[in-house]
């Protein structure tokens, strides 16, 4: 990859892959250090991505990686040295999305941040798919080629996110 | 896709796709700062005032120092391990290293380690830091592969070379961990501290004959007598995320403070005023047998009507020859508006080195990361 190459790769991709940070983290700090790692990490391995071969499932697959390792490191650290902070400081570390939702298009705010609100409570499992169908608006198949899963397990682990979300968002009292 | 069942969630479909499907974009600066590390071939990380961290094993820098360094590996694995990163530290730190240090169970895991065996091999402590090394071997190198849980920001697709280990490097991790039908263990190794400041770094190398040796550094509160550092050791079964947590134990490691502060002093800039209104607060060193760790206090922002947005500034250390010191690890934060860095820069010469500021951004300019400020040189407050 030359240089031009990477810009171009930093172009096309960078929204999708920032917006996949954002998300995942739920905090601009954090996203910013994510999408920085994720591109550096890329730059490491330059080698690995070719042009031609769906750059973007490379990169994907390396903000997943990152992000958990960090959710894991947090989650030991917890373990045996717990730290004390606020609940909002606390809320940050666990990766709690709180992301401000942008323009709303057709739902109204409330419903809107009390569906992402849901998405970011699902477990890693169902949430990543969630996140990568729905947001970057990837199909079944490269999801599966992302997190070397069979494609048949990406659409269940989908499937069963929209029934626990549609249960708990009628519980919330919307019906959709 | 089952299309009933997409037809049937049509509404929720919509509903998950306008909320999840933002707009959004990273800011200026963090694109150039990307575009800028591809340039200069380096990492140009963000550095941040909160709970910013160094890990030792991404030091690839090499100090440059004077006279009394740690010239010759005598039997520490530890100490031969930072010659290997390039941190030079000084003949004197051979008395820290404790081959024996006081390893005790502090809680029995729900389930005990089953596939692998572990020794905690050295401590090094220097009274700010302590390093710990740890031996895991499988406990039947025939069926098992461990692996360093780092392991997962990587891909069994990567290149083994990654891994680093002496003569192996065709194939791809997968194959590698893989051979002859072994299962993949993955250790996480690593020490917490309860005091919440400075920094914690794990990094993993691999032997020849399957042992991971696993380092790890914290910084804790100096002045104690005696160090007693949390240890904690998880194996896990293959590659998928938590969910293979298998066993793990945690052990308090503590070893005694061997380490006698060689000094501590205080400097200001030799000509006094910086540019562009930096205020300066207090520059102090206190030199230990692993390093100087030094402590920068400034303005965190320029004073100074730029075009273009400067945002932040951050110290950086320079030899006698101007070339940037890399540094071995370190932290910041801000109070009162003024910004404190800690550094520990390995054995320094403190009469020949300078002091300077990178910028972090100017878009007139197009220049992300750049040193401009500086240097400046030392003079000790005596």
């Amino acid at each position: 990859v030359t240089r031009d190459e990477f810009e171009y790769l930093l172009i096309t991709h960078e929204k999708d892959i920032y917006k996949l940070c954002l998300h995942l983290t739920g905090n601009k700090d954090q996203a910013d250090e994510l999408f920085q790692d994720t591109w550096l990490g890329a730059l490491e391995q330059a080698e690995q991505i070719s042009l031609g071969k769906n750059p973007q499932s490379y990169l994907v697959g390396k903000a997943i990686r990152l992000w958990r390792g960090r959710k894991r490191k947090y989650a030991r650290r917890q373990r045996i040295a717990p730290e004390v902070g606020t609940t909002d400081e606390l809320e940050e570390m666990l990766f709690v999305s709180n992301a401000k939702a942008p323009e709303e298009i057709i739902l109204d705010k409330e419903l809107s941040d009390c569906l992402k609100e849901e998405v970011s409570m699902l477990k890693d499992r169902y949430r990543v798919v969630v996140e990568l169908y729905y947001s970057l608006e990837l199909p079944a198949s490269e999801i599966a080629n992302i997190l070397k899963i069979p494609k048949g397990t990406v659409e269940s682990r989908l499937y069963k996110a929209r029934k626990l979300l549609k249960g708990r968002m009628e519980e919330h009292g919307y019906e959709i | 896709m089952d299309m009933k069942y997409e037809k049937k969630m049509d509404g929720l479909d919509r509903a998950l796709k306008c909320a999840l499907h933002e707009d959004v974009k990273p800011d200026d600066a963090l694109h150039r700062k990307v575009l800028y590390s591809w340039k200069e071939k380096r990492v140009m990380k963000v550095r941040k005032y909160k709970a910013a961290v160094a890990a030792a094993a991404a030091i690839a820098g090499v100090l440059v120092v004077s006279g009394g360094v740690y010239a010759a590996v005598t039997g520490s694995d530890l100490l031969a391990e930072f010659k290997n990163k390039g941190i030079q530290v000084s003949e004197d730190a051979e008395k820290l290293v404790d081959r024996e240090p006081r390893v005790i169970k502090t809680e029995k895991a729900e389930k005990e380690l089953e596939y692998i065996d572990y020794t905690v091999d050295e401590v090094v402590c220097d009274d700010y830091t302590i390093y710990a090394r740890v031996t895991v071997t499988p406990k039947d190198a025939e069926k098992y592969t461990v692996l360093g849980d780092n392991i997962f920001e990587h891909n069994l697709d990567d290149s083994v070379s990654i891994l680093g280990i002496d003569g192996v490097t065709k194939g791809t991790v997968g194959e590698y961990a893989k051979r002859g039908g072994r299962k993949i263990i993955r250790i996480f190794c690593g020490m917490a501290s309860s005091a919440g400041e400075g920094w914690e770094s794990e990094w993993y190398e691999y032997g020849k004959n399957g042992e991971l040796y696993c380092y790890s550094s914290i910084q804790d509160i100096p002045g104690q007598k005696e160090y007693t550092e949390k240890l904690c050791i998880h194996e896990y079964e293959g590659m998928k995320d938590n969910e293979g947590e298998h066993g793990s134990e945690f052990v308090t490691v503590a070893t005694d403070n061997k380490s006698s502060v060689k000094s501590r002093k205080e400097y200001k800039t030799a000509d006094g005023k910086l540019d562009y209104g930096i205020k300066l607060g207090k520059i102090s060193t206190v030199t230990t047998e692993l390093g100087t760790y030094i402590t920068i206090e400034h303005t965190s922002q320029i004073e100074y009507d730029a075009p273009g947005d400067w945002g932040e500034i951050v110290p950086e250390i320079f030899d006698e020859d101007g070339n940037e010191i890399e540094v071995q690890g370190g932290h910041g934060k801000s109070s009162n508006g003024m910004s404190v860095w800690q550094m520990n820069c390995g054995v320094l010469d403190m009469g020949k080195v300078s002091i300077g500021f990178r910028r972090m951004y100017d878009e007139e300019h197009d220049v992300i990361d750049e040193s401009v400020i500086g240097p400046y040189a030392l003079e000790e407050v005596k």
